[in-house]
């Protein structure tokens, strides 16, 4: 249905974020670095992003912020494991549609995938 | 079994999700902005662990230490060098519980709770990530050398058993502090946590 | 140290048990069934809270203590109740449970606590909670004083500090102008002059530079009592400082017609100690010992060993025993005619044991009267804390004097 770009350096969540979105039928791309993710955006341009924060070479808010300047209409859901309510309201303020703690369940993702799938973007 | 059927990256994963909890509770508890890093993952025998630590480690050591049971039993230990302990203990609590770098009663008191939101955080993680349940026990806090920690690890009829030891750093707005995270579970266990972890990624 | 086998296993008839052991050790134990209702109140809870045990057994905790739905103290219990143990310290939660601060507290409040959160087990499954509570609200109100003592303390360390450093810098600047101006009119930058007053010029830069020595020596001294004196260790070759300051009062031994002689061992001595001091009490002494002494001899002998030992030797008149004890008092001088024609702050002496205190070592004296005197000063191989500057409050090895 969309095309999908999981963003995140663990192996192990990427893997299981494409099963969960592959069986509803979307699209994945992976990136496993900041770098590699805006390279990513910019080449393929896909419908939605799903942004890890906590990476080895550029921060996930800094990704977000450079992605928004390519495009002002992105749409990224912020995945993370850094579940403080400071960092939920810096997330915000940066311009992501949906946060999602980690770990996530299947139904959880989909349904905020298909929320901001839907979104209107101003 | 050997090490190497272990997805290290999923445990990687488990580590960094209870971090990331423990942080968040951190947070409530004292009201600061908490970061932790990536923790880098370590897997081996117990026997090896004196050596891995002696390379990492030096003096006197801060200890937390927490028994797990249930559907899998073990050791969970928060491992600090004393210094980086006070530091934490006074990083938490905003300056002046461990005034001279020294870890009183009640910069104790402040890292056993601490130690003790880090270790359930994490336990809990794993527990609700594999489906397996697990109750702990009172936290103890112990400031000894190597030995004295090793050798307090229980001893269970098992014959083997294995170290999970994740190196990662808390930041503070006022500082920042590195410690261990060390979980030792028997042959038994360590076989259920990785079977779990690898129905989890088919459901 | 084998951990707890917790959490705790007990039978209901182990309650009574528990209660009577909390009595003993002067704690507050609350149990408390799955749903939270209150099972057990013993009788430190009662004293402390003022409710009887009748009034609270088989009612629900946080309907007793509202103020607990909701905070932290609820979900240790709900974590309890599903099988983990919680400790608690008073810097985050101040208390477990809402109860008067003790008599004698009544600034706290409320009862500053650490409370233990544990399920209580039954056939392998939770039966309920237990919450140990101990009041440590004394232990609080002493760490507070003494961190408001440190504090206290800290700040009149810096304010010392800060009052030294401009003293220094107040005192020094005038007598730079009275000396550059002395040498340039010295030197005849400024027009010719005449000889008899070039010879006054000479006396009051002379006079100068002697006020500038006291000033040090004052500077010094009180750099020392505040224990601000920090220590700039390195390695030093004593042989060659023995020497130059020994040449150092070559000219003065000639002009008195005294014989000064210096021995030192044949070979190098290596010392870490700092040479800024060490060659300031050398020189005290050497100097005290020229100016006391009219006739005869001075001498400083060096010896090392496991330490390095100086002897200053004159053939002066000598001290009395009953002054000998009060040598190294400060501004004490003992012959007071002697101050008057010989000069000097009477710090000289105080300060130089002071800093050979403060390189680890000691400065003593022996003498008799009419027989000449012997200083003996000595410091170890290696002098205090090798760090430089660093923390000065801890540089100065008597306590004495100390703030």
């Amino acid at each position: 249905m969309a095309s999908i770009m999981i963003v995140d350096d663990s192996n192990y969540t990427r893997r299981t974020h494409r099963r969960i979105l592959e069986s509803e039928g979307h699209t994945v791309l992976e990136a496993a670095t900041g770098m590699a993710a805006i390279e990513g955006y910019f080449v393929h341009r896909p419908d939605l992003v799903l942004l890890d924060l906590t990476m080895e070479d550029m921060g996930g808010l800094e990704v977000l912020q450079k992605m928004r300047e390519l495009q002002a209409d992105a749409r990224v859901i912020v995945v993370s494991a850094d579940v403080q309510r400071s960092t939920a309201r810096l997330v915000a303020e940066s311009g992501a549609l949906r946060f999602l703690g980690k770990p996530v369940t299947a139904e959880g993702l989909l349904e905020t995938v298909r929320a901001a799938l839907r979104e209107d973007i101003a | 079994m050997t090490t190497d059927r272990i997805d290290h990256d999923a445990l990687t994963e488990l580590f960094n999700i209870g971090l990331h909890r423990a942080a968040a509770s951190l947070s409530e508890l004292t009201g600061q902005r908490i970061v932790v890093d990536l923790p880098r993952l370590w897997i081996c025998p117990i026997e090896e662990t004196h050596q891995r630590l002696l390379e990492l480690l030096n003096g006197d050591l801060a200890t937390v230490h927490q028994i797990f049971k249930g559907s899998v039993t073990g050791d969970a230990v928060l491992v600090l060098e004393y210094q980086s302990a006070a530091r934490l203990a006074d990083l938490m609590t905003d300056g002046g519980v461990a005034a001279g770098g020294r870890l009183d009663q009640s910069a104790r008191e402040v890292l056993t709770e601490v130690g003790n939101v880090i270790l359930s955080s994490c336990l809990s993680a794993f527990g609700d990530m594999l489906h397996v349940t697990v109750t702990f026990s009172v936290p103890r806090i112990h400031v000894e050398s190597l030995e004295g920690l090793l050798r307090s690890l229980q001893v269970d009829n098992e014959d083997l058993h294995f170290a999970l030891l994740a190196a990662t750093r808390f930041r503070l707005t006022e500082g920042e502090v590195g410690g261990y995270l060390l979980i030792a579970v028997g042959m038994t266990s360590l076989a259920l946590i990785t079977d779990a972890l690898a129905a989890r990624e088919e459901s | 140290m084998p951990a707890d086998e917790s959490p705790i296993s007990l039978g209901a008839e182990s309650l009574p048990m528990l209660h009577d052991l909390g009595e003993v050790l002067e704690l507050g134990i609350l149990t408390l069934d799955r749903e939270l209702t209150v099972r057990g109140w013993n009788r430190w809870l009662a004293a402390a809270s003022g409710a009887e045990p009748s009034e609270v057994v088989g009612r629900p905790l946080l309907e007793l203590f509202e103020g607990l739905r909701g905070g932290p103290a609820e979900e240790a219990l709900r974590r309890a109740v599903s099988g983990s143990t919680t400790v608690w310290s008073h810097r985050f939660h101040r208390y477990f449970l809402p109860l008067p601060a003790p008599p004698g507290h009544e600034g706290f409040a409320a009862m500053q606590q650490i409370a233990r959160v544990t399920p209580l087990m039954r056939g392998g499954a939770v039966d309920g909670v237990l919450v140990l509570i101990q009041d440590v609200t004394e232990r609080v109100a002493r760490e507070e004083e003494l961190h408001e003592a440190l504090r206290r303390a800290e700040v009149a360390s810096q304010a010392k500090s800060d009052f030294l450093a401009s003293m220094s810098h107040e005192l020094r600047t005038p007598l730079s102008a009275i000396v550059g101006y002395m040498d340039l009119l010295e030197g005849e930058m400024v027009g010719s002059v005449a000889p008899l007053q070039k010879t006054y010029l000479g006396r009051v830069k002379s006079a100068a530079h002697h006020l500038i020595s006291i000033i040090e020596e004052i500077l010094t001294f009180s750099r020392v009592e505040a224990g601000k004196e920090p220590l700039h260790t390195e390695v030093v070759e004593v042989t060659a400082l023995a020497r130059d300051v020994e040449e150092l009062f070559e000219p003065q031994a000639l002009r008195k017609g005294l014989t000064l002689s210096v021995a030192v061992p044949d070979g190098p001595v290596a010392v870490r100690t700092d040479p800024t001091k060490l060659r300031q009490i050398l020189i005290n002494l050497l100097g005290n010992a020229m100016k006391f002494t009219d006739a005869g001899r001075v001498c400083l002998e060096m010896e090392a060993t496991d330490r390095v030992v100086f002897r200053i030797r004159d053939t002066g008149p000598g001290i009395n025993a009953a002054d000998l004890g009060r040598i190294f008092d400060p501004f004490t001088q003992l012959d007071q005619s002697l101050k008057r024609t010989k000069g000097g702050t009477g710090l000289g002496l105080p300060v130089s044991r002071r800093l050979a205190h403060l390189l680890g070592g000691d400065l003593r004296v022996e003498s008799t009267a009419g027989q000449g005197t012997t200083f003996t000063l000595w410091v170890p191989r290696t002098s205090g804390q090798s760090s430089p500057a660093g923390d000065a409050r801890r540089t100065d090895a008597e306590p004495a004097g100390q703030p």
